[in-house]
C-alpha cells in the first residue's frame, strides 16, 4: 500500500530511524510481546511523530492481523473534545483498516456518515460507543464520555477479536486534561485500559516522569528516542543541500549534527535558511552565522517561542541560573541566584511552569537545566537581550562566542560601506591575518610616508606585524552617554592563534570618527572613558583599543593615545588595511571551494599494544608529506596524535580495547579524530604553556592535553555514546601567511 | 624486557646518554636507570643527546624531569643536545628548556661540560 494516511516528509529527508521502525513494528505484530507497551521518550522535534506515522503505514499496507491507530494528543484541549476527537479518530481508522479504504481516515466524514459507514460493514457493536458518546454528551456526563471513548479500543479489540497497536502521541499532553477543575488528570483512566493488558500501545513523551508511580514496571519498555547520529545527520542535511544546491563541507556538517544534538526540525531549518538567504555551509562561520540568525530571529527562533512561553523576567532568571548551574541547583540557591527573594511564591511556580514546558526538572529539590542546546541559545538570547538589556547583535556575538569556545572556529564574510560600516566590516573580517604594525600607528605612518609617495601597499609591509584575531562576533556599543554620532563605538570580540579558550579570548574595542574634524584630546578622554566602562561590563581580561579618524588626529591627542598604547589609524592607513584584508579574504574564499573536492579520509584502529601509537604516527607522516606539510609540522602533529592515542588508551575502561584514528584530508587542514572506547579523557589539567614544569611540587603528568593544544590548530572533545572522540586540526598555512605562535 | 641503555659514552668525568628514537616511558626508564648508575659511580656531568629522537612523548618528558632532579640532588651539570625543532618545542611548552640548556650538538654540550665547574 503506497499512498499515505497521515502527512510525512520525503522520504529522501528521512534518515537513521529504520531500527526503531522495525523494532516497534516487531513489537505491534509479534504475539509474544515482552511487554505490553512501549513508552517512546524523546526530546522535543527529534522526530517522534514522524516515526510513528511511518510505523502506521507499515502496519496498514504490509499486514492484517493487527489495527494499527494512531492518536496525537493536542494542547489546551478539554477532557470532552478529547473524548469526542479520540472516538471519531478511532472509529475511522478501524473501519478503514478492516476494510483497507484509507480514504475513510483521511477524508473529513461526518459522524452521521460514520455511523451510516459501520451500519453497512456490519459493524453495529462499533457504532455503538458512537451513540453512547452521543447520550453522555447530550445528558453532559463527562466522565461517561471519558470513559466510553478510553475504554473503546480495548473492547473493540475483545469484540472482533482483532488485535489493536495504539500509538498515542504526545501523550504527555494528556496529563493537562482534567475532567473537573484540581480533579484528576485523564491520564490515570487512560492508564487503567492501556493496562488492561488486552491491547498492545505505544506512548510518547519528552521525560520519564510521566509514568511514574502508574503502570507496573514489567507491563513497559521504555525506549530513548535520541538524535540522529552524526552520520545520519550528516545524510539528512547533504541530501538536503544537494536538492537547494548548497555548498557544504563535510567537517562542518559534522559540527552541525553534534550542536544541533541530530535534531532534524533543527538541521532542516539550517539548511532551509541556507538556502533562503544563498548561503553555503563550507566553514564554520557560515554555520555559526545561520545558526545565530536562527536562534535569534529566524524559524528555530520562532517555533521555540512558540512552545517556550516564557511570560516573565523571573522566569528568564531561573532557567539561566539552571542553565549555569550543570549539576542542578538547589531552591534555595535559586532563590539566592534570582534575587527577588521576597516573592518566593512567583519563583515556585514559575519553577511549575519550566518544568512543564520541559526546560527544568525537579528531582529532590534540586532544579535541573534539560532542554536541548539550542534551547539553551535561545534562553541565553533572550535573557541577554530581555534581562541585562544587550543589543540583539550584542546577544548574537554572545552565543557565537560560547558556543566556538566550546570548538568551533570561523572564517571571513564581506560586504562594506562609508567608515563606521567599513570598520565594522573589516572588524569582522579579522581572521588571524598578520598586518603591517605600521597601519596601527598613526604617528609612525604620518613620519615615515607623510612627505614620501609610496607607490603600492606592499611598501608597509617591510615593517613588524600585528597579529589580527579572529572576530567572532561584533556589536555597537550603544550606552555612550554622549558624542555617539559623531563618534560611535564598536566592540568585536574574537579570539587569538584560532585557540578557542579564555587564555586566547580578545575584546577589540574600535572607536571610528568620520566627521570632518581631526580626532581631539576630548575624543580620546571620552573613548578611554567608554573602553573602560565596556571593560567592566564584559569582563574582559585581553582588550585592544583602537581609534579610526577619517581626518586624523591632533598632536595632543595622538600623544595621549600613544601613552595610552591605544592604536591609531587614518582614511589612509584605512584603506590599506582593507585592501590587505580583502586580499587575504580573497584567498580564503578560493580555498573553500576547493577543499570540498578533495576530501579524503583514512581510518586505522589500534590495539592496545605497546608503541601502537607510533603506527597512526607513521600514517600520519605519510599522509602529512603527501598534503606538503615540511617536517616540523609533521612531527608536530605526529607528537600531538601520539598523545592523543596514549591518553585514549590510558582513559579506555574495556582491558582489549581499541583506540579508532580517523585522518581525513582536506585542501587546507587535516582532520584528526581520535576515539576510545571507555571514560572521557577530557582535559583535567591544562596549566598555561611554558610554566608547567615548577622545580618544588611540580606535576608530572597531565600535560598531554596542553601540549595537543600548542602543537595544533584547534583541538576540542566530543562526547560520544561509549567513549569520547577527541578532534585536531592543523591548517596548511597560505603563501604569506605567518603562524602566530 | 631488556631495561639497560645500550647507547652512552663516558669521557672523564663526563657521560652521555643517547636517548632512543622515541621517548616514551619505556626508553625513558632506560634513561633514568642508566642516568642513576653514572649518577651514583660520581660522573655528575650528564648530557643527554636527542641526535636519534625523533619522537618524545609527555611520559618521557615526565621521566626527563626525574633526571633533572636527581642530577641536581648530586649538585651536577645535565645538558640536553641535538634536539630536533618540534621536540624542542615540545620541551619548550613544557617548560623544561627554562632549566636545563639545550646545545646545538653533543660537541658543544661537551665543551661547556669540560669547563663547568661543578
Amino acid at each position: 500500500m503506497g499512498s499515505k494516511i497521515f502527512h510525512t516528509c520525503h522520504d529522501e529527508e528521512f534518515f537513521g530511524r529504520s531500527s526503531e521502525i522495525e523494532e516497534i513494528y516487531l513489537h505491534a505484530t509479534s504475539t509474544l510481546k515482552p511487554a505490553y507497551g512501549i513508552y517512546l521518550i524523546g526530546k522535543r522535534w527529534i522526530g517522534k511523530t514522524e516515526l510513528l506515522k511511518r510505523v502506521y503505514h507499515r502496519l496498514f499496507g504490509e499486514q492484517n492481523k493487527v489495527v494499527p491507530i494512531y492518536y496525537r494528543f493536542k494542547s489546551g484541549c478539554s477532557a470532552e473534545e478529547f473524548a469526542d476527537d479520540f472516538l471519531r479518530d478511532f472509529t475511522k481508522q478501524y473501519l478503514a483498516f478492516l476494510k483497507r479504504q484509507p480514504e475513510i481516515v483521511t477524508e473529513d466524514i461526518s459522524v452521521n456518515k460514520l455511523e451510516r459507514l459501520l451500519a453497512d460493514g456490519d459493524m453495529v457493536y462499533l457504532s455503538q460507543f458512537l451513540t453512547r458518546h452521543s447520550i453522555s454528551k447530550k445528558y453532559d456526563d463527562r466522565f461517561a464520555m471519558l470513559n466510553n471513548a478510553v475504554k473503546a479500543p480495548h473492547q473493540t479489540a475483545l469484540h472482533y477479536n482483532t488485535p489493536v497497536f495504539l500509538m498515542l502521541d504526545d501523550f504527555d499532553l494528556a496529563a493537562g486534561m482534567h475532567l473537573h477543575e484540581r480533579g484528576s488528570g485523564i491520564v490515570k483512566e487512560f492508564t487503567k485500559s492501556l493496562m488492561s493488558g488486552s491491547i498492545s500501545y505505544l506512548v510518547t513523551g519528552y521525560t520519564r516522569k510521566l509514568f511514574q508511580g502508574e503502570p507496573s514496571p514489567s507491563s513497559i519498555e521504555v525506549m530513548d528516542l535520541l538524535g540522529l547520529s552524526i552520520e545520519a545527520s550528516m545524510g539528512l542535511m547533504q541530501e538536503m543541500s544537494g536538492l537547494y544546491h548548497i555548498n557544504c563541507d563535510s567537517e562542518i556538517l559534522a559540527v552541525a549534527a553534534r550542536q544541533l544534538d541530530g535534531n532534524p526540525v533543527y538541521m532542516k531549518s539550517i539548511i532551509a535558511a541556507a538556502q533562503r538567504s544563498s548561503r553555503d555551509l563550507v566553514t564554520l562561520k557560515d554555520f555559526m552565522d545561520l545558526y545565530a540568525e536562527e536562534v535569534v530571529d529566524g524559524n528555530i527562533g520562532f517555533s521555540l517561542s512558540s512552545v517556550i512561553q516564557i511570560k516573565s523576567l523571573t522566569a528568564l532568571r531561573i532557567l539561566h541560573a539552571c542553565m549555569k548551574a550543570k549539576h542542578g541547583i538547589s531552591e534555595e540557591e535559586l532563590m539566592e541566584n534570582v534575587k527577588v527573594a521576597d516573592d518566593r511564591n512567583e519563583i515556585r511556580a514559575s519553577i511549575v511552569n519550566l518544568c512543564k514546558l520541559y526546560l527544568l526538572e525537579a528531582n529532590c529539590g534540586v532544579i535541573k537545566w534539560i532542554g536541548d542546546r539550542v534551547s539553551e541559545d535561545y534562553i541565553h538570547y533572550r535573557y541577554e537581550t530581555e534581562v541585562k538589556g544587550r543589543s540583539t547583535a550584542e546577544a548574537k556575538t554572545s552565543i557565537i562566542r560560547e558556543r566556538l569556545k566550546q570548538g568551533f572556529c570561523i572564517q571571513g564574510i564581506a560586504g562594506y560601506g562609508k567608515m563606521e560600516e567599513e570598520s565594522r566590516w573589516l572588524l569582522k573580517m579579522f581572521n588571524g591575518q598578520a598586518v603591517p604594525r605600521i597601519l596601527f600607528r598613526n604617528h609612525d605612518f604620518l613620519f615615515r610616508y607623510n612627505e614620501k609617495t609610496y607607490k603600492t601597499e606592499d611598501v608597509v609591509q617591510e615593517h613588524g606585524t600585528v597579529s589580527l584575531p579572529q572576530i567572532v562576533g561584533c556589536f555597537d556599543h550603544e550606552k555612550s552617554e554622549h558624542n555617539q554620532r559623531e563618534f560611535p563605538i564598536l566592540v568585536g570580540h574574537g579570539f587569538n592563534n584560532r585557540k578557542y579558550d579564555s587564555e586566547n579570548e580578545v575584546t577589540w574595542i574600535a572607536g571610528v570618527k568620520e566627521t570632518l574634524a581631526a580626532v581631539h584630546i576630548g575624543d580620546v578622554e571620552h573613548f578611554i572613558r567608554e573602553c573602560s566602562i565596556i571593560v567592566a561590563d564584559i569582563k574582559a581580561t585581553s582588550v585592544t583599543r583602537w581609534v579610526i579618524s577619517k581626518e586624523g588626529f591632533t598632536g595632543e591627542a595622538l600623544k595621549r593615545l600613544s601613552v595610552e598604547g591605544i592604536y591609531t589609524t587614518d582614511a589612509v592607513q584605512l584603506r590599506i588595511l582593507r585592501n590587505l584584508i580583502e586580499e587575504s579574504g580573497k584567498r580564503n574564499g578560493f580555498q573553500n571551494t576547493r577543499q570540498l573536492a578533495s576530501l579524503k579520509e583514512f581510518d586505522i584502529i589500534l590495539p592496545m599494544s605497546t608503541k601502537a601509537e607510533l603506527v597512526a604516527a607513521k600514517a600520519v607522516e605519510e599522509i602529512g608529506t603527501e598534503m606538503g606539510f615540511d617536517d616540523y609540522t609533521i612531527t608536530q602533529i605526529k607528537t600531538a596524535l601520539v598523545e592523543a592515542c596514549i591518553n585514549a588508551f590510558e582513559h579506555s575502561k574495556v582491558k582489549r580495547s581499541k583506540v579508532y584514528c580517523r585522518f581525513i584530508v582536506g585542501d587546507d587542514r587535516l582532520v584528526l579524530q581520535i576515539q576510545n572506547e571507555g571514560k572521557d579523557f577530557e582535559p583535567i589539567l591544562s596549566p598555561r604553556a611554558g610554566d608547567i614544569y615548577k622545580p618544588a611540587g611540580h606535576i608530572k603528568r597531565g600535560w598531554g592535553i596542553e601540549l595537543m593544544k600548542q602543537l595544533m590548530d584547534e583541538v576540542r572533545f566530543e562526547k560520544m555514546q561509549g567513549g569520547t572522540k577527541l578532534v585536531m586540526v592543523k591548517y596548511r598555512k597560505k603563501n604569506g601567511e605567518e603562524k602566530h605562535e | 624486557m631488556n631495561k639497560e641503555l645500550n647507547n652512552c659514552k663516558e669521557l672523564g668525568d663526563c657521560v652521555v646518554l643517547y636517548a632512543d628514537n622515541y621517548l616514551n616511558d619505556i626508553e625513558g626508564e632506560k634513561l633514568e636507570i642508566a642516568c642513576d648508575t653514572f649518577l651514583n659511580k660520581g660522573k655528575i656531568k650528564v648530557v643527554i643527546d636527542f641526535g636519534n629522537t625523533e619522537l618524545v612523548n609527555s611520559i618521557g618528558v615526565s621521566i626527563l624531569i626525574g633526571i633533572m632532579e636527581k642530577v641536581r640532588e648530586k649538585k651536577g651539570v645535565l645538558l640536553f643536545s641535538s634536539l630536533k625543532k618540534a621536540n624542542h618545542y615540545v620541551l619548550d611548552v613544557l617548560g623544561l628548556t627554562k632549566h636545563v640548556p639545550v646545545l646545538q650538538s653533543e660537541d658543544e654540550a661537551l665543551k661547556k661540560l669540560l669547563v663547568a665547574d661543578v
